[in-house]
């Protein structure tokens, strides 16, 4: 009902501020006033370029159609962004870090710099956009064909009229003019286009008031509050019994997925993002514009179908519903905000996708033909932005082609949906290569291309309706009759709505394909290099790769390359910085790896990672990845537990050396104390002859007149306690002996000999005991190393121990001795009353008398069995109580056996 | 290496999006599909759009807090 030209004019003036607005914005941010530009509300409303065409006029129809199902579009970006801290953060902090330029550069950086993904990606990309472009095109075609039409056909939505293509082209023509004009302006280190993001900022203003205007119409002034709406409700509009199926999930899946994967959402969300802290804004604020703009999207359908007559096109309702309650004005501000939402997603995607087209698919042939190559006088730089021109010309004409090819079928929502299940496979390899190290570049390409494949197959082809390749036979029955095959059924899956069947197959195959060829083979050191340093983002510092790629190349060639493509100003300034004159020579000396590094870094943001990995290929030289390098920043997890496992070793170790040292500790003491004892045992030992000494020495002083027979007596029982303190002394002095460190001279000695020596030197000790002697077939030779008199000495004080304090009315004393394997054993038992218990423990200890059953006189001073301990200890023997056949007492001495018996 | 927000701070911002998930798909959902009206719109509409809303709000209070202590440098 409004004149053409009217709208025309409208949509023109429009056009010119928005143009005004992307000049601006460019002009303020090169002269770096850019605060409003480089706010976090910008950067919100900029993402909402999200809100195509689609959701103006599709969500209207999808709802009209659907019911609630048009909400999954806008949950699941809602849930992504609330979501933030676990995923987009990380995406974004990877972004900055590695001045991604798009989503085929990331997913290349990350797998290895593969410029082969990169191009693959590409190809995805394009072949998902395309449709999507396309819808945009059609939503604007139509839209204006309504909004100046006229009569029933205008309310109606010209549901069957046919489009008007040249206004078509005329569009995309013009979107491909703002698109070059404000986005392939210069070739920046970082490729961020302020000028675009002001504009699209505004348009994401214009149609959300736009939206809320109609809604606000249709609730208020049509209808009269949001209950009379709901009372006009259709029966079962909501479809609310059927809807939340595997549909319902599937779809909120993909919206989640598109707002991650879209070349359009990647180029907003991580590449124009001034600032990571803008993330924290948008992740509320994102999902408060779609709510916002969600709220009235079931007022306006229900509306439209309760108003407007039958077979009205729903996906119009947002224009006729103004149009056919005569509010004009609105009906051009829903026209204007439509327009914003179509324009806004042609111009980033055109964007997106053509940096993407000429960094991976242009400069990598580019680079390989002969005339391009880095070192050769072409302008790469030139190259870049022709290409880039070329491509986004080349994309809308495809779209448009695709426009005028599925014209007649598919409302707005099923093709933007085939677009979504197209750049969804993309997110397997992408949350794969954020999280997963052992992702490999194989694995990605692997699941790429079979989910890629079998979403054209199953979903893309099939929505050319029998156009394009697929016949409406195959679809219908299967290419050559196969029913297996049949695109919506695959292998029989039957029953199941075409976009679950497609998401369900083609995501199979793209994650059981990416999950098993990455586990097939070991990641290169490049891979394992770039995988660190995505996965471990947040806890390594800063990549400096430089320590571990190590390459050459002379600084003459890099200056020559860096000055082609990020231009002479920068190139100085990056060199100077690096520490080189700015005025190279051919014969100048070889660059060290970090200039190489950060020049890579800085060509990577203009080309991308995997072009720039290709043109540094072409100067430097013996390009080596170091291993250790590698593993040092590879594995910052390890690498704390490498820490904490030494950290655990010295504590153990410490832990060993205290118990040591409490047990050296406990030692001394013991040693102390047994040295108390010893003194005090001792002095009561000297104390005990000196007394008499004494005393019968004063006895024989004071009394002169002493009868000669006593003082005979007396002067005997001094001189008997004289000679029992000498002796006492001189076992005293030899023990000390004993126990000094001076060497015994040893030498091979038959043990028995020395036995034979001890046993005839006791048998005259007594008349009484009887020493049987049991032994072995005796010994010939020397077996043992030893000193034979002190061997001896032991032998004669176990022996006269044995009679001494034999106690029994019939002494007897045993003495056996054998030669086994690897020790000579004697053992020396008697029929006495044995050893008490309680002093079995002390019994080698100095003073201990095992026991009292000595009778009067020949108690000695306690010191044999200690001596005779001592000596044993030094022979490398030992001297021990053994429990004995009957209740005497029983020795057994060991020593080891040397040699072998002669 | 960044100064961590509270474990407490950083779970909650992994569980609020996950169980506004699982209140909107289909268990839960579908429990609102009843035909009872709340102020003459239907509860299945009020259901879906106050979790959006909740979630929305939630997300809003928790990058606050989040931003606030674990501010991440921007990158050199």
């Amino acid at each position: 009902m409004l004149a053409a030209n009217l709208v025309l004019a409208a949509a023109l003036a429009y056009v010119a501020i928005l143009f005004s607005v992307a000049f601006m914005g460019d002009l303020r941010a090169r002269q770096g006033q850019s605060r409003w530009l480089n706010s976090p509300i910008t950067y919100t409303l900029s993402i909402s370029i999200y809100c195509t065409s689609w959701t103006f006029y599709g969500a209207v129809g999808s709802a009209a159609r659907n019911g609630l199902e048009f909400a999954t579009i806008y949950l699941g970006p809602s849930l992504v962004f609330a979501g933030w801290w676990f995923f987009l953060r990380k995406l974004v902090r990877i972004g900055q870090l590695h001045r991604i330029t798009s989503i085929a550069d990331m997913l290349s950086s990350r797998y290895g710099k593969s410029a082969g993904l990169a191009a693959l990606v590409t190809v995805i990309a394009v072949a998902a956009a395309t449709p999507y472009i396309a819808l945009q095109l059609k939503a604007v075609t139509t839209s204006f064909q309504v909004i100046s039409g006229s009569g029933p056909a205008a309310l109606a939505g010209f549901y069957s009229a046919r489009p008007n293509f040249t206004l078509a082209f005329w569009i995309a023509a013009g979107m491909a003019l703002f698109t070059i004009l404000f986005g392939t302006r210069n070739i920046d280190a970082s490729e961020r286009h302020p000028g675009v993001v002001a504009a699209i900022a505004v348009e994401a203003v214009v149609k959300l008031v736009a939206m809320i205007a109609v809604g606000l119409m249709v609730v208020i002034g049509i209808a009269g509050g949001p209950a009379e709406v709901f009372a006009r409700m259709p029966a079962g509009m909501l479809h609310s019994e059927s809807v939340f199926g595997p549909r319902w999930v599937a779809m909120i899946f993909l919206a989640g997925a598109a707002v991650i994967c879209l070349p359009r959402q990647f180029q907003v969300t991580v590449v124009e993002i001034g600032d990571e802290r803008h993330l924290h804004t948008a992740a509320w604020l994102f999902p408060l514009y779609l709510f916002l703009i969600s709220l009235f999207v079931l007022p306006i359908a229900m509306a439209g179908l309760a108003y407007l007559p039958g077979g009205a096109n729903p996906d119009m309702f947002m224009l006729t519903l103004p149009m056919w309650a005569g509010r004009e004005e609105i009906a051009l501000l829903a026209f204007l905000g439509g327009f914003s939402a179509a324009t806004s997603m042609v111009i980033v995607a055109a964007i997106a996708l053509s940096t993407m087209i000429s960094n991976h698919i242009v400069l990598p042939v580019a680079l390989r033909l002969p005339g391009v190559s880095a070192n050769a006088s072409g302008d790469v730089r030139r190259l870049l932005v022709r290409s880039r021109r070329i491509s986004i010309c080349v994309i809308l004409l495809l779209a448009f082609l695709y426009f005028r090819l599925s014209a007649r079928f598919n409302p707005l929502a099923s093709i933007g949906l085939t677009a979504f299940v197209g750049v969804a496979q993309l997110l397997p390899c992408l949350v794969g290569g954020l999280f997963w190290r052992q992702a490999t570049t194989r694995g990605a390409v692997a699941g790429l291309a079979a989910g890629s494949l079998v979403w054209a197959y199953t979903l893309f082809l099939p929505s050319f309706q029998g156009e394009l390749l697929l016949s409406t036979g195959d679809i219908a029955a299967g290419p050559f009759g196969l029913s297996w095959l049949r695109p919506h059924a695959l292998f029989g899956m039957q029953g199941v709505d075409p976009l679950v069947h497609s998401v369900f197959w083609s995501l199979s195959a793209n994650i059981a394909l990416f999950v098993a060829v990455s586990l097939m083979r070991e990641p290169r050191p490049l891979e394992q290099l770039q995988a660190t340093l995505f996965v471990d983002v947040f806890r390594n510092r800063p990549a400096d790769t430089s320590r571990v790629v190590s390459r050459q190349a002379a600084i003459y060639d890099l200056n020559v390359l860096a000055q082609r493509l990020i231009g002479v100003e920068e190139a100085r300034r990056l060199f100077e910085a690096g520490g080189q004159g700015h005025q190279p020579s051919p014969n100048h000396p070889i660059a060290d790896d970090a200039l190489i590094s950060e020049l890579e870094r800085k060509l990577a943001g203009s080309v991308g990672a995997a072009s720039a990995r290709a043109m540094i290929s072409q100067v430097v030289t013996g390009e080596t990845i170091s291993l250790a390098g590698l593993l040092q920043i590879a594995d910052e997890t390890q690498r704390v537990r490498d820490y904490s496992r030494r950290l655990e070793a010295q504590s153990r170790e410490l832990a060993d050396i205290a118990s040591e040292l409490r047990s050296a500790n406990e030692r001394l003491q013991q040693l102390d104390s047994q040295k108390d004892d010893f003194l005090s045992q001792v002095s009561h030992e000297v104390r005990t002859p000196m007394t008499s000494i004494r005393s019968f020495s004063e006895i024989l002083l004071d009394s002169p007149q002493l009868d000669r027979a006593r003082s005979e007596r007396f002067l005997r029982i001094i001189h008997e306690e004289s000679i029992r303190m000498t002796r006492l002394l001189d076992s005293i002095l030899e023990l000390s002996v004993l126990e000094g460190a001076s060497a015994w001279a040893l030498a091979p000695t038959d043990p028995d000999v020395s036995l034979d020596n001890a046993v005839s030197i006791c048998r005259g000790l007594s008349a009484a005991p009887v020493i049987e002697r049991v032994s072995t077939p005796r010994v010939k030779g020397p077996c043992v190393l030893a000193d034979p008199d002190r061997l001896s000495q032991v032998f004669i004080n176990l022996l006269s121990n044995a009679i001494k304090h034999n106690t029994a009315p019939l002494p007897q004393v045993r003495v056996a001795s054998v030669l086994r394997e690897d020790v000579y054993e004697l053992t020396v038992e008697d029929n006495g009353p044995g050893i008490p218990a309680d002093v079995r423990e002390h019994l080698f200890s100095k003073f201990s008398r095992g026991g009292a059953h000595s009778p009067q006189g020949t108690q000695g001073a306690g010191l044999g069995l200690a001596i005779s301990w001592q000596i044993m200890q030094r022979l490398g023997g030992t001297l021990e109580l053994v429990p004995g056949s009957a209740k005497g007492a029983c020795f057994r001495v060991q020593l080891p056996r040397v040699g072998s018996a002669a | 290496m960044e100064r961590a927000p509270a474990p407490r701070l950083r779970a909650a911002a992994v569980v609020v999006p996950l169980a506004a998930l699982v209140l909107l798909m289909p268990p839960f959902i579908s429990l609102f599909v009843a035909p009872v009206n709340v102020l003459g719109i239907p509860l299945l509409v009020v259901y879906m759009f106050g979790v959006w809303a909740l979630l929305v709000f939630l997300t809003w209070r928790l990058s606050r807090r989040l931003a606030a202590r674990g501010d991440p440098a921007p990158p050199a």
